[in-house]
């Protein structure tokens, strides 16, 4: 018995190769006439690129916003006579730009979307789109109404949702989700 | 009808001031339109040919505070909508009544945030809380039965209390 030869323990099996992580589709590139016409014309406004859904996401400069979006607008090429909706969100883990306006666009001549993202903090106001986009107004007043959003040169800043009186910008993340106190006001 | 040993003419029957008031103001309720949310799409359901408030004499709502005993806050209450409840409550005639209709209402329901009421009763008395959400017109006619009940034990010789 002795000699007979024991079986081997199997070898160990191999450890598995490092799963790459597969690109999302939803993230994959997509051609955008309109995001090459806006690089080169306005290239040095261009901070970000990425794409979602085959739309993309552009982040531009404060200060260079106005000469984008009317540029956008009247851009043969481009034409997004459309904003098709604009919101405000906050992010406090980045900690230099914590608030970010973006501006969804859509042209009808010529079927595309683009979206524009500007970030700002609580303090630097960025330039309004109302003057471009007349629809933007009151989104605008929204942004500023519960996010905190600043816009410079807007026709008529001033709260469209909350009581007039309110204090605070409530869709703030450090804001509490019950409200603070005096919020719920005491009427017996 | 202590007085039934007298000998009355016929037709007369005897009865107290406090059931006459009683039954004629909870045999005609008329509730103020006042639709905030998902709710009133419900009272609008039981004021209409299937659920018939009208069977109960309360199917008239009324555009208007002044034309109105009944309140039915149905639906979310904001913080900016607070002061104008209480001022419509404020331009109804008395006697009035006011009736909480889903959770929302009641207790500010799924909505603990820094915008909603927590409760109607913050801003008036209410009288009959009716919870779901929404709740179903049957729930909301039980309700309203609830409180002409509540109206049939009220009485005359007591002021009424319709600010807290």
């Amino acid at each position: 018995m002795s000699d007979q030869e024991q079986p081997k323990p199997p070898p160990p099996p191999a450890p598995a190769p490092a799963r790459e992580k597969a690109p999302d589709p939803l993230a994959a590139e997509v051609p955008s006439p309109a995001l090459d016409r806006l690089r080169a014309v306005h290239g040095g406004a261009v901070r970000e690129v990425r794409f979602w859904a085959g739309m993309p996401l552009v982040e531009v400069g404060r200060d260079q916003l106005q000469a984008v979006m009317t540029f956008l607008r009247d851009d043969p090429s481009c034409r997004f006579d459309h904003l098709s909706t604009c919101f405000a969100t906050d992010v406090p883990e980045r900690a230099a730009e914590p608030l970010e306006m973006t501006y969804c666009l859509f042209s009808w001549p010529t079927r595309q979307l683009l979206a524009i993202k500007v970030r700002t903090t609580a303090e630097l106001p960025i330039p309004t789109v109302s003057g471009v986009w007349p629809s933007a107004d009151w989104n605008e007043r929204e942004a500023w109404d519960l996010v905190g959003i600043r816009f410079e040169g807007h026709p008529n800043l001033t709260r469209i949702l909350l009581p007039d009186d309110w204090q605070g910008h409530p869709l703030r993340r450090d804001y509490p989700l019950e409200g603070r106190p005096g919020d719920h006001k005491v009427y017996r | 009808m202590g007085l039934s040993d007298w000998e009355l003419p016929p037709g007369v029957v005897t009865t107290t001031v406090d059931s006459v008031f009683n039954w004629a103001r909870r045999s005609s309720l008329w509730p103020m339109t006042f639709g905030l949310a998902c709710c009133a799409i419900e009272m609008m359901a039981a004021g209409a040919s299937r659920f018939d408030l009208d069977r109960f004499g309360m199917g008239i709502f009324r555009a208007t505070p002044r034309q109105s005993d009944l309140m039915i806050v149905a639906g979310s209450v904001t913080e900016k909508m607070a002061p104008l409840i209480l001022r419509l409550w404020e331009q109804m005639p008395e006697p009035k009544w006011c009736m909480a209709m889903g959770i929302c209402a009641t207790s500010g329901g799924p909505f603990p945030t820094y915008s909603h009421v927590q409760g109607v009763d913050r801003i008036v008395p209410v009288d009959v809380y009716v919870p779901g959400c929404p709740p179903r017109p049957e729930a909301l006619i039980y309700g309203l039965m609830k409180l002409q009940d509540k109206i049939q034990r009220e009485t005359l010789a007591r002021k009424r209390v319709s600010r807290g």
